[in-house]
């Protein structure tokens, strides 16, 4: 699928992307109007841009009929990838009410899971590595490197 | 003679060897873990330098700017995540050699590059300096355009396969660039009125996402492929390459030294560039272009050699001048100040003993980082041991505190975040990384040059023609970009004619 209209779509997509900062562009060099203004790059850029998204949308659209979908020697995890974006999403966003102990050791224990294999999987073991390494890259960050982590509810204790 | 000796002999107490190698091995684990960069070590240990001797707290820092410039090899060859900027090109080739079970011979080469490509800048640093930085004072705003269009348009070799999948790379690199505070002008562009989106995208967060994430999210796609158990053999005798394996490598490591050495002079540019033009010069040359990117020695060699050489280049303004060549040799700067010492013309007559002990600093110091990483490199290469079920979570965390690390901020994770998405996809359209991370770092140089170009010159283009440096690269840039198109072309004919 995406082998077949990846670059169609792609290309497609940049296009729209370099429209719009043209435009923008365009706008900034309107309210400034002088020399070249701050919008004179970006309207370069974007026309660069558009036409090379072009070539590719072309290209695309000329191969899409073409090009076999790929066969991959191994059965593709896909939604293990998605999965592991999302948590890493729902991480950044607990990371400072929760904060990074808590929420570093959950991520971590859960990210070992859905990388793991159903077979493979040894929750004790994972637990563990996931709290003994969160807390030794919480001192080793703070105490050697100085950079404070966010506590969050654990804020009284650290 | 006596002040070369006196300087000399000012480093050899055995607590500022100490001190140094110290400074050297918490450089390389610094470099080595992505998100923290070398100007971040150097920047942890200044104010411990303020107590200290001049001599012995800027020992250090040197100590650490060598050991964090080249630890970046680490990751970049073991995990593909590049530890520093100075080392994006290094990942191309060490990496796929660490897959095929070469970890050790990658490693090896790169570092023995690096200390090498070290030692000749320090020797042209040590030899050439005050000549070479009269040449560098006479580069002005077109200059600098110049040879920034011109880095970016090389990086269009780098492309593989396809010429506007690089540009559109780099366009979109450039793009990313353009967000926050416009040069010259400060206008604030792109913000959509999101007071964090001021201060533009951090190179770290990007860099992580980019290279980092998106490696992560590949793993997991990739949980059900069978891990060949045969590559994790890893056996180091010495360095672990031949002589047989870096036969006819010279020329690589004189045009990398060259660069790296050339780059570094150039304030503002730094090693985050000159790798990467380092690596698409070598290729351009190779007689086989197609091998870079599947595990060469040649990718490394060109990546690290210059990566080092750029330390003893972005030195040469700043003792010579008083201007940093980069945002680390700024902090070193500050190391001197400290301690009352103003770096430029006068420093190699009013401190001379100084200069030969920062000098020789340098060299020991370039020394303990080879010893260093040697003793390492067997320990190093047990990272890959780990299981990627393991090791891509743990890997996560580590990238999740670079860029929280960065300005202690959770918007630097989300930025990571989203440019990890697009690398991810960048890699599930066969579009190359490392334009889009020129163009950004090339982005705001080019247009801050350009556009005070431009005021300078009234608004005309003219200047940057006739300027005899800035119109001589405007034309090696035309020669390089038609070339590629030429050998564009070319392939395509032959493509269709088979």
């Amino acid at each position: 699928m995406l082998k077949k209209y990846g670059d169609f779509i792609a290309g497609l997509c940049g296009m729209a992307l370099a429209a719009y900062i043209f435009i923008t562009g365009y706008q900034i060099g309107l309210t400034e109007g002088k020399d070249f203004g701050a919008g004179f790059l970006p309207k370069l850029v974007a026309t660069g841009l558009f036409i090379c998204c072009a070539i590719l949308t072309y290209r695309g659209f000329k191969t899409m009929h073409t090009v076999k979908a790929e066969q991959s020697e191994y059965k593709k995890n896909y939604l293990g990838a998605y999965g592991i974006f999302i948590m890493m999403v729902i991480y950044a966003l607990c990371m400072k009410p929760v904060g990074f102990v808590i929420s570093s050791a959950v991520f971590l224990f859960c990210a070992i899971l859905l990388a793991t294999k159903r077979e493979n999987w040894k929750p004790i073991m994972f637990a563990v590595i996931s709290v003994v390494l969160v807390l030794a890259v919480y001192f080793v960050f703070k105490d050697i490197f100085g950079i404070r982590l966010p506590n969050g509810v654990l804020d009284s204790i650290f | 003679m006596s002040e070369i000796i006196t300087g000399i002999t000012s480093v050899m107490t055995p607590s500022i060897l100490a001190l140094m190698f110290m400074g050297v091995v918490m450089g390389i684990i610094v470099g080595a873990i992505p998100g923290l960069t070398v100007t971040m070590g150097v920047a942890l240990f200044l104010p411990m330098t303020y107590g200290m001797e001049p001599i012995a707290g800027l020992a250090l820092l040197c100590a650490l700017y060598i050991g964090g410039t080249s630890g970046g090899l680490i990751s970049a060859i073991l995990l593909q995540i590049p530890g520093t900027p100075a080392s994006v090109a290094t990942c191309f080739d060490g990496h796929p050699m660490a897959q095929r079970g070469e970890a050790g011979k990658a490693l090896g080469v790169g570092i023995v590059a690096s200390f090498l490509g070290g030692f000749v800048s320090f020797i042209v640093l040590a030899v050439l300096a005050p000549s070479i930085a009269r040449v560098a004072l006479k580069f002005g705003s077109y200059e600098y355009f110049s040879i920034g269009i011109f880095s970016l348009v090389m990086i269009a070799s780098l492309s593989k396969g396809s010429l506007v999948k690089g540009l559109i790379s780099a366009f979109l690199g450039f793009s990313a660039s353009f967000v926050g505070i416009a040069p010259v002008t400060s206008f604030a562009r792109f913000t959509f009125d999101i007071s964090k989106l001021r201060t533009g995208f951090q190179l770290l967060p990007a860099l992580i996402g980019l290279f980092a994430i998106s490696q992560i999210m590949s793993a997991l796609e990739d949980k059900y492929k069978e891990e060949d158990s045969s590559i994790r053999d890893y056996k180091i005798k010495g360095f672990g390459f031949t002589r047989e394996d870096i036969k006819g490598q010279g020329k690589n490591f004189l045009v990398s030294t060259l660069i790296g050495t050339g780059v570094g002079i150039l304030p503002g540019l730094g090693a985050g560039i000159c790798n990467i033009m380092a690596y698409s010069a070598v290729k351009d040359m190779s007689k086989y272009p197609e091998k870079f990117g599947t595990g060469i020695v040649d990718g490394i060699i060109a990546s690290e050699t210059s990566n080092n050489a750029c330390c003893g280049g972005a030195l040469i303004p700043l003792m010579t001048l008083g201007i940093p060549g980069d945002n680390t040799t700024a902090i070193i700067l500050a190391g001197f100040m400290v301690h009352g010492i103003a770096p430029g013309p006068l420093l190699f007559d009013n401190q001379a003993v100084l200069v030969y002990g920062i000098f020789a600093a340098l060299f020991i110091s370039n020394f303990f980082m080879i010893i260093a990483e040697y003793v390492g490199m067997r320990g190093f290469v047990k990272i890959l041991n780990v299981p990627n079920n393991l090791l891509m979570p743990i890997i996560a965390v580590f990238c999740f505190v670079g860029a929280y690390g960065v300005n202690n901020r959770i918007f630097e994770i989300y930025v990571m975040l989203g440019f990890g998405l697009l690398g991810y996809i960048m890699k599930k359209l066969s579009i190359p990384q490392a334009p889009i991370i020129l163009g950004f770092i090339l982005g705001p140089i080019i247009e801050k040059y350009l556009r005070s170009g431009l005021q300078r010159s009234h608004g005309s283009f003219v200047p940057f023609i006739t300027a005899p440096i800035s119109g001589f690269f405007l034309l090696l840039t035309v020669v390089v970009l038609g070339y590629t198109v030429y050998k564009e072309v070319k392939k395509m004919r032959s493509g269709k004619a088979a």
